[in-house]
């Protein structure tokens, strides 16, 4: 992954991190992850993505995100050392 | 007095209703346990509160069916009073639905619920602050432990305050202010959740413990309940044959009919019992959830989601309150898909049949077959689905869903889960199924008593020809008449006829009668459901589909068992 990569939540690998940078799609989409509370701004951690639907934690809650709808959210990948 | 409750889902609202009002309303821990709104009522210091619990929703947009109901309630009917449930662990996020409230200006009061689980997490929460910030009061409450409920009933006959807060920008940057400034967070202990989550979706375990957790549920019914079931079994048979050696033809109806029809049913209240345990105890744990994440991939292999996972576990108990539940899924033809395909997921009713059949045809191999009959279902099921997906209902599905922290489940919502659907099927055996077995004893016994020249071999034998491919005797056609009404008339049928099973079939045609009950179509209830969800035309369409998979599937099913 290039360094400070702007991708989407679903290209992320398991234990990856990050930060949500925008949320693409149409509005229905959109207000529906803003009110829970996946907001540009904050972060989020990968816990699992095999394949299936994406599991996340942000806000202290944990999400199960289906693929269709994890590749609107884009977010600023941070970089492992 | 009308109070509207209102929250995010999960937060506990129906848990508050059952402690307001000493109610037996059904809670989950799965977003979404509540699908129609609950009225409770309940009498605090002389007066009449009416209490509503509306489905949680997340915000107050209207996109989804239950935002909108929710919205309309707000502004049609006009609350009395709002409680606005929030989790205390996470209210950040619920302040977003909460400032939302505010612009119907109705009275007010917050109630931070889960305290214990915040605590727990090192989350402090300044109530007064926070009620100081919103203009409302704010009461701490842990619903499952009547803990701040007496304080809440005294703010409630006050009646709340109307909310005045000062937004600042958007919502979301003042719910995110509002909650920097009452929130703290200590350091926070090992949670459970954490440790469990760890073995339950293991990347290579996940998968393998959930098959085993169905299958556990299932051999938990079965043997568990085996001792009970053969004690009731031989209560009935001793009834039955007293009552109807007595003289005279009521004695005969109420023995031969009655009581032995009823009885062949209600042998099964035991493995019934035992089902619904195990199912509430999925549902009350946060396990659910969890199952939406681990069957994702493979859900979505047959054009479901993840999402539909719930409604098919809860299939296994009854099919009805499953295709309720698929109101929760937000995708329409997703929602339609699971929905329909749904009856073939085989629910407890369904049971008798293969205990019947299976220990007359396989003694030694009882439990393999009946497990394989639930696994066979589960496969028409998703091959349907499939084929929906593909052909009727096209289209991509997003979803997301929150996963709450793993429960010890009460034994209080043990039992109100477990007696309120066994209940359901006391209720079945009491009135529909005591119906039919007056309708069979009458047919059977009129207009001669030689069976095969009474009404009902008139029926069976006048109907058979369908299903001469199967090679089914004429008792066994009208069983499957009789249990479309409910899928217990089956069995009852064949016990009232007196059908020496095991002798007029062969175990080929045993097993393709099985696969038949198992598929042929949904009972009356359910359809009256699927009607209800998605429309009258579905429910034809479920019923011829099952009918023509079910008659395919049996006689191929029949063909290929003579043949080994
Ligand atoms: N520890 C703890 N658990 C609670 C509390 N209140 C509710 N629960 C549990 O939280 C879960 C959800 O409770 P429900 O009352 O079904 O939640 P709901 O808000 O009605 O949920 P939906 O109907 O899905 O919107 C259940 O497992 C409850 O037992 C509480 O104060 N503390
Ligand atoms: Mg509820």
């Amino acid at each position: 992954m290039s360094l400070n990569s702007k991708v989407p939540l679903i290209m992320l690998r398991e234990g990856d991190e990050g930060v949500v940078v925008d949320i693409i799609g149409g509005r229905g989409a959109v207000s529906k992850l803003l009110a829970l509370g996946i907001v540009p701004g904050k972060k989020v951690k990968v816990l699992g993505n095999r394949g299936g639907a994406i599991l996340i934690s942000i806000n202290g809650s944990k999400f199960v995100v289906g693929r269709g709808l994890a590749m609107k959210v884009i977010v600023h990948a941070k970089q492992k050392n | 007095m009308k109070i509207a409750m209102i929250g995010n889902p999960n937060v506990g609202k129906t848990a508050l209703l059952n402690a307001l009002t000493g109610g037996n309303f059904e809670v989950g821990n799965f977003p979404g346990t509540t699908v129609e709104k609950k009225e409770g009522k309940a009498k605090i210091d002389g007066k009449e509160i009416l209490f509503v619990d509306l489905p949680g929703i997340y915000s107050l947009e209207a996109h989804s069916l239950d935002e909108k109901v929710a919205k309309d309630f707000l502004t049609k009917e006009r609350p009395d009073l709002i409680l606005n449930i929030v989790n205390a662990s996470n209210l950040e996020r619920n302040l977003y639905l909460t400032l939302q409230l505010v612009d119907f200006k109705i009275p007010m009061i917050l109630v931070l619920n889960m305290i214990d689980e915040a605590e727990k997490r090192g989350i402090r929460i300044d109530a007064e602050r926070l009620s100081k910030i919103l203009g409302i009061p704010v009461i701490k409450t842990v619903a499952v432990k009547g803990i701040g409920i007496e304080e809440l009933k005294r703010e409630i006959l006050r009646g709340g305050k109307v909310p005045r807060v000062e937004i600042e920008g958007n919502i979301i940057k003042t719910a995110e202010k509002i909650a920097k400034k009452v929130v703290r967070v200590e350091e926070r202990r090992i949670d459970l959740t954490e440790i469990l989550d760890d073995v339950f979706m293991d990347k290579h375990l996940g998968i393998p413990i959930f098959i085993a957790f169905m299958w556990m549920m299932f051999t938990f019914t079965f043997t568990v309940a085996t001792p009970l079931t053969d004690l009731i079994d031989s209560a009935f048979s001793v009834l039955a044959e007293y009552v109807s050696s007595l003289n005279g033809i009521v004695f005969s109806l109420i023995g031969d009919g009655v009581i032995k029809g009823v009885g062949s049913v209600l042998v099964f209240l035991p493995n019934i019992a035992f089902l619904f345990v195990a199912l509430s105890l999925l549902e009350l744990s946060g396990y659910m959830p969890r199952a939406v994440y681990l069957m994702d991939k493979i859900m979505t292999t047959f054009g479901l989601t993840g999402r539909s996972v719930i409604p098919l576990i809860m299939g296994f108990g009854c099919n009805v309150p499953a295709v309720m539940a698929t109101r929760s899924i937000e995708d329409d033809r997703v929602r339609i898909a699971t929905l329909l395909v749904n009856p073939f997921i085989s629910c407890s009713a369904r049971l008798p049949i293969y205990v019947l059949f299976a220990g007359l045809f396989f003694p030694n191999a009882k439990t393999i077959v009946i497990m394989s009959l639930y696994a066979f279902g589960v496969a028409i099921a998703l091959i349907s689905a499939l084929i929906f997906r593909k052909v009727l209902l096209r289209g991509e599905a997003e979803y997301i869903i929150e996963l709450p922290p793993y429960r010890i489940p009460n034994w209080r919502d043990v039992w109100i889960l477990t007696w309120n659907r066994t209940k359901h099927f006391l209720q079945k055996a009491g009135t529909v199924i005591l119906g039919m077995s007056v309708v069979i004893w009458f047919l059977t016994n009129f207009p001669t008593s030689n069976i095969e020249s009474s009404y009902a071999g008139t029926l069976g034998k006048l109907l058979q020809p369908i299903f001469a491919p199967m090679g089914w005797d004429w008792q066994f056609v009208l069983a499957i008449l009789m249990g479309a009404v409910a899928k217990e008339v089956v069995v009852e049928t064949l016990s009232i006829l007196n059908t020496p099973i095991s002798q007029i079939m062969t175990t080929s045609q045993a097993l393709a009668f099985m696969v038949f009950s198992l598929l042929y179509m949904p009972c009356i209830a359910t359809l009256a459901t699927i009607k209800a969800e998605a429309g009258w035309k579905w429910s034809i369409f479920a019923v011829i589909y099952s009918f023509t998979v079910a008659y395919f599937v049996a006689f191929v099913v029949e063909v290929i068992a003579r043949l080994i």
